[in-house]
């Protein structure tokens, strides 16, 4: 009886809560996040930036689900979720302070403030992704062979 | 290479190679916690961070700037101008398109110079303006939201704010003359200009 209830909530958890959370900031990432910054570069007038609301909210859902026995389940069936996760959010991320900073930087119509910014949005995200790569090669966030899922 | 030789020569013919070595197996968790899920435990606090920080630079950027009916907010819309709302007040949900008037403006100050504060009164939406002093730039143009900014201004003379750039449906801000107390809630078309004329008491 006890199994059937946290299984129940592990579904209600994943269809109603986590899968909607993954899918909508992996669609926002590349259909709002990542075009915006462009559209700056291409326009010159900056646009507001959402990216932070979206990464908070990820990761209050991504946390719940990593720190909950009955909401990790989805973690142990779909093992491949987690790294995807926890990659999705750290690009969220990455991508939401890039957005952040071409906001503020085009805010104002001032050719070398452009540049700059620009210039500061490039170091920001080849940093980023390098403090990222060297990361996830120190600690992988594979499932290994003699891991036993749960 | 006459080591490696002597080796060769001395190795027996029945040698074995790796099949009688035995790699070290990593241990098979079994009780507890499994490792997977230790390691997920111990990333989470990662997580809650990266949500914490993203949460704080929301708020820190976010204006909280909300458009509330009222009567007072009404009036303002009717009439225009305002002497009770408070500077940054949002009066529209979305820009009206409003095109608005040119301001003689009598200041109280006996200073040279004054200062205004001038904000985006409806949605944040990406309209550029710039501000003239006597036909001198006192500001690059900046896009409004709903957070006034501050700029000196000569206290005697044409102040012009210019449209430069429409993100939909007019160029919609408000302007807070300090030596007055006085709130004006104008538009302009892009490419347009309003004049506020300032002339000391």
């Amino acid at each position: 009886m006890k199994k059937s209830i946290s299984n129940v909530l592990a579904v209600i958890w994943f269809f109603g809560v986590f899968i909607w959370a993954f899918i909508i900031g992996l669609i926002r990432l590349f259909i709002s996040i990542i075009p915006n910054v462009l559209r700056m570069i291409g326009t010159g007038y900056a646009v507001k930036s959402g990216g932070f609301v979206l990464c908070f909210v990820c990761a209050v859902v991504f946390f719940l689900t990593m720190i909950v026995p009955v909401f990790r389940k989805c973690y142990y069936k779909l093992p491949w979720l987690y790294p995807a996760s926890i990659i999705l959010l750290m690009n969220l991320f990455i991508f939401s302070i890039a957005e952040f900073i071409m906001e503020k930087g085009f805010s104002v119509m001032s050719v070398n403030r452009h540049v700059l910014t620009v210039f500061l949005v490039l170091i920001q995200i080849v940093v980023c992704r390098a403090v990222m790569s060297v990361y996830l090669k120190k600690y992988p966030l594979v499932l290994r062979a003699s891991d036993r899922l749960e | 290479m006459n080591n490696i030789k002597e080796l060769t020569q001395e190795a027996p013919s029945n040698f074995q190679y790796v099949s009688s070595i035995k790699m070290p197996e990593e241990k098979k968790d079994t009780v507890g916690e499994s490792a997977f899920t230790q390691r997920m435990i111990r990333k989470s606090g990662l997580v809650l961070a990266a949500g914490i920080v993203a949460g704080v630079l929301f708020i820190a950027n976010d204006t909280g700037s909300v458009y509330e009916y009222n009567e007072e907010v009404q009036q303002a819309v009717d009439t225009r101008v305002s002497e009770t709302l408070s500077v940054g007040t949002v009066i529209a949900e979305k820009d009206d398109g409003y095109i608005g008037a040119d301001y003689d403006v009598t200041l109280s100050t006996d200073e040279e110079e004054t200062t205004i504060q001038i904000w985006d009164y409806a949605s944040e939406d990406g309209d550029y303006v710039q501000i003239l002093a006597d036909d001198q730039a006192v500001s690059e143009p900046f896009m409004l939201t709903n957070k006034p900014v501050t700029y000196t201004v000569p206290a005697d003379g044409e102040i012009k704010i210019v449209g430069i750039r429409d993100g939909g449906d007019g160029i919609t801000y408000g302007i807070y003359y300090e030596s007055d107390g006085f709130i004006v809630y104008n538009g302009v078309e892009q490419g347009g200009t309003n004049t506020y004329t300032f002339t000391k008491e």
